[in-house]
């Protein structure tokens, strides 16, 4: 069970309450990722704000979880900088609260493609056609139990966030995947993909 | 959840004035600062970038909590010895650059002097939802 949905679950009733504090969540992942994934390629932010075109102060700015003008244009930018593709998407608040609970530089690091272990194999593996065919919730059941590895047939192994569909769903009293089937209110969630 | 622990100042004769400060906020205003709190709680201060300004007052740090309303919690680290901890002393606000009230990390100074010498003077956060 998470703390902070017990906590939360009272708060989010009310709805501006709850809208305020996803933006603040997603302010502050966006600018985390950016300053964790330029870490993890030993990058200074001079060296970063040339890939991105951009100015070091700028860039700077864009590293701070106090900035909110987030413009889809620049992110793009940063990801082609990044060598990573750009996700954005509308995500329940439960995601949201979630994936900014479990936020560590490990959940943040995405690998460039030359390091992205599905392009790097000549075989490549069937998780996304059976994303596409039973969703997300059922992708994560198949993990469960795996604690976040997956071997691929060729032997290389991915690492996955830790969390599966029976913690998302006991989190929040099994109600998750009944809401994820039907229509209802969403955050948006925006995030660099590897 | 939590990895660091957040506290109150509680003054002798006023009681937890963060706990009242925050109750006077608006719901936008309130969300943004519990969503600073938990930031804080869970991460610590290394992780999130910016999560934590200095004052120019020695040890003195503040939450910068941007919109209509710029709230400026002002807090230290500990102040006990090897805690993971943070106690929130002061709640103020920001206008035109300057604190509101005046002069408002010199008087969280004080309380945190006041708590290093009794550190009975807090109380684990008493959040506003």
């Amino acid at each position: 069970m998470s703390e902070l949905v017990d906590q939360l679950r009272p708060e989010f009733q009310d709805e501006e309450y709850r809208h305020s504090y996803a933006e603040e969540c997603l302010n502050t992942m966006i600018a985390t990722q950016i300053k964790v994934l330029r870490e993890q390629r030993e990058m200074t932010q001079s060296a970063l704000a040339k890939k991105a075109e951009m100015l070091q102060p700028r860039l700077s700015v864009l590293e701070n979880s106090d900035y909110s003008s987030w413009s889809i244009s620049t992110l793009k930018r940063l990801a082609r900088a990044f060598d990573l593709a750009l996700s954005v998407k509308f995500e329940a608040f439960s995601e949201v609260v979630l994936d900014f609970e479990e936020m560590t530089k490990e959940t943040l690091s995405r690998p460039s493609f030359k390091n992205d272990p599905v392009f790097r194999t000549a075989r490549v593996s069937t998780r996304r056609r059976f994303t596409r065919r039973h969703g997300l919730g059922a992708q994560r059941e198949a993990l469960q139990g795996t604690q976040g590895r997956l071997a691929f047939m060729s032997g290389e192994v991915m690492e996955f966030p830790q969390r599966t569909a029976s913690q998302t769903a006991s989190a929040f009293g099994g109600e998750l995947r009944k809401r994820q089937e039907g229509v209802h209110e969403n955050a948006v969630g925006i995030s660099v993909v590897g | 959840m939590a990895k660091w622990t957040i506290f109150d100042y509680v003054d002798p004769v006023e009681g937890n004035l963060i706990r009242a400060w925050s109750a006077r906020l608006q719901k936008k205003e309130l969300a943004k600062l519990n969503h600073r709190l938990d930031s804080l709680a869970m991460h610590g201060p290394e992780l999130i970038p910016g999560i934590l300004s200095p004052t120019g007052t020695a040890s003195i740090l503040k939450l910068k909590i941007h919109g209509k309303v710029q709230l400026r919690p002002l807090l230290c680290e500990g102040p006990g010895r090897d805690e993971e901890a943070f106690t929130l002393l002061l709640g103020a606000f920001e206008v035109s650059d300057d604190y509101v009230p005046m002069g408002a990390p010199l008087f969280a100074s004080r309380m945190r002097e006041s708590l290093v010498k009794d550190m009975r003077r807090r109380v684990p956060h008493e959040r506003v939802g």
